[in-house]
């Protein structure tokens, strides 16, 4: 039998979950959610036909993952600089320049962490994109960050209502 | 009608303003959503339970002689009545086409999963040799070698297509990692020979 196989296109914005790294490729007829741990992929897919709504959600994990990055490199680095500072007042010991290691250890860490923290700080507001079909809502597992599902939303939206016309009333729907 | 609910916490909503630009607040859950909704959640789900009786001449359904043929399989090009009509993604199958395609995975439309055998073979030739773990070399490369082998006749990524060249990487780390096991161990009984002397 014949198989069509599809050209897919990568749409802007990952996203990390405890199901791996998620990712979103269109197609011609629809949305395909690739979710990969390294070793495999597995797909879900939304056709442009049957998506009833588009949803971005803001969440305010931004913020926690900040509070951990910054929490736990701010323990790391009283704990580099207190051993520092105890390497230093027992300088006249031989066995003060151990005290050291810890400091570059704890420093290491701290630099490593205040790095994440930046990092997760500049990529913008998180949120979490949902999928109205016919089997009801799906949580996206990308994009997760708010400057890319805008992006998302403005190309689903585009493709969307092209695939199913414009919908019979504008506004919120009715109750 | 469907009943409009709240995507987070699942509670329907009351008639509030959706907005693909203004955040809205869910009553319940407090959770801030924007978005847009879609012709097709107006449109009533297509429920076509009566069955179309052929009459004298017109075109009858493969399975069900009975039957008036509504489409034909894009697969097979097989007249088929509403009953077997099996819409896969965009496309409509029979139900023989359907099977076949299952059991081969031959539907690009209903993969669920694949193993990426080249990316493994990849990871198996990489990781051990960053580790350091010599004395796992010999197992680890044959393992790498072996899979990226494999890879060459096995499904590929969806997305990605064939990556030959995580393969081909995979089978020359297998290889390093092999010679590098024998080279420790040659080393090793070079070393306790000469010390016995
Ligand atoms: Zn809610
Ligand atoms: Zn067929
Ligand atoms: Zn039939």
């Amino acid at each position: 039998m014949s198989t069509p196989t599809h050209v897919y296109r990568k749409l802007r914005g990952g996203g990390f979950s405890w199901k791996g790294h998620g990712r979103l490729w269109r197609a011609e007829d629809h949305l395909l959610e690739v979710t990969s741990i390294y070793v495999s992929e597995s797909y879900r897919r939304f056709f442009f036909q049957d998506v009833r709504a588009f949803i971005v959600q803001r969440t305010n994990l931004r913020a926690i993952w900040a509070a951990i990055f910054g929490g736990v490199g701010t323990v790391c680095a009283l704990i580099a600089s207190a051993t520092w500072w105890a390497g230093i007042s027992n300088s006249s010991e031989d066995w003060h320049v151990a005290l050291y290691i810890p400091t570059a250890l704890f420093g290491l860490a701290a630099l490593v962490f205040l790095v994440l923290c930046v990092i997760n700080l500049s990529l913008g507001q998180t949120c979490r994109c949902h999928v109205l079909t016919s089997t009801g809502w799906h949580a996206l597992s990308a994009p997760t960050r708010v400057g890319k599902a805008n992006h998302t939303q403005a190309e689903i939206i585009s493709i969307v209502q092209a695939a199913q016309g414009p919908a019979p009333t504008a506004g919120p729907p009715p109750l | 009608m469907v009943p409009w609910t709240c995507p987070v916490c699942r509670a329907a909503l009351g008639p509030y303003g959706l907005d693909a630009v203004q955040e809205a607040h869910c009553p319940s859950c407090r959770a801030s959503l924007r978005g847009q909704v879609f012709a097709a959640w107006w449109t009533p789900e297509k429920i076509e339970s009566k069955l179309d009786r052929a009459l004298e001449g017109e075109a009858v359904c493969f399975f069900h002689p009975s039957n008036r043929a509504a489409l034909a399989c894009d697969a097979c090009g097989r007249f088929i009545c509403t009953i077997c009509d099996l819409p896969v993604g965009a496309r409509h199958l029979c139900p023989v086409c359907l099977s076949k395609g299952l059991g081969k995975e031959k539907l690009p439309e209903i993969i669920p999963r694949r193993f990426l055998w080249a990316r493994t073979g990849l990871a198996f030739g990489i990781l051990p040799i960053i580790c350091l773990v010599w004395p796992m070399w010999v197992i680890s490369g044959g393992t790498a070698v072996i899979l990226a082998i494999i890879s060459w006749w096995r499904p590929v990524s969806l997305v990605r297509g064939r990556q030959r060249w995580a393969a081909i990487l995979a089978i020359v780390l297998g290889i390093l990692q092999i010679a590098g096991w024998f080279g420790f161990i040659l080393l090793i009984s070079y070393s306790k020979n000469n010390s016995g002397k």
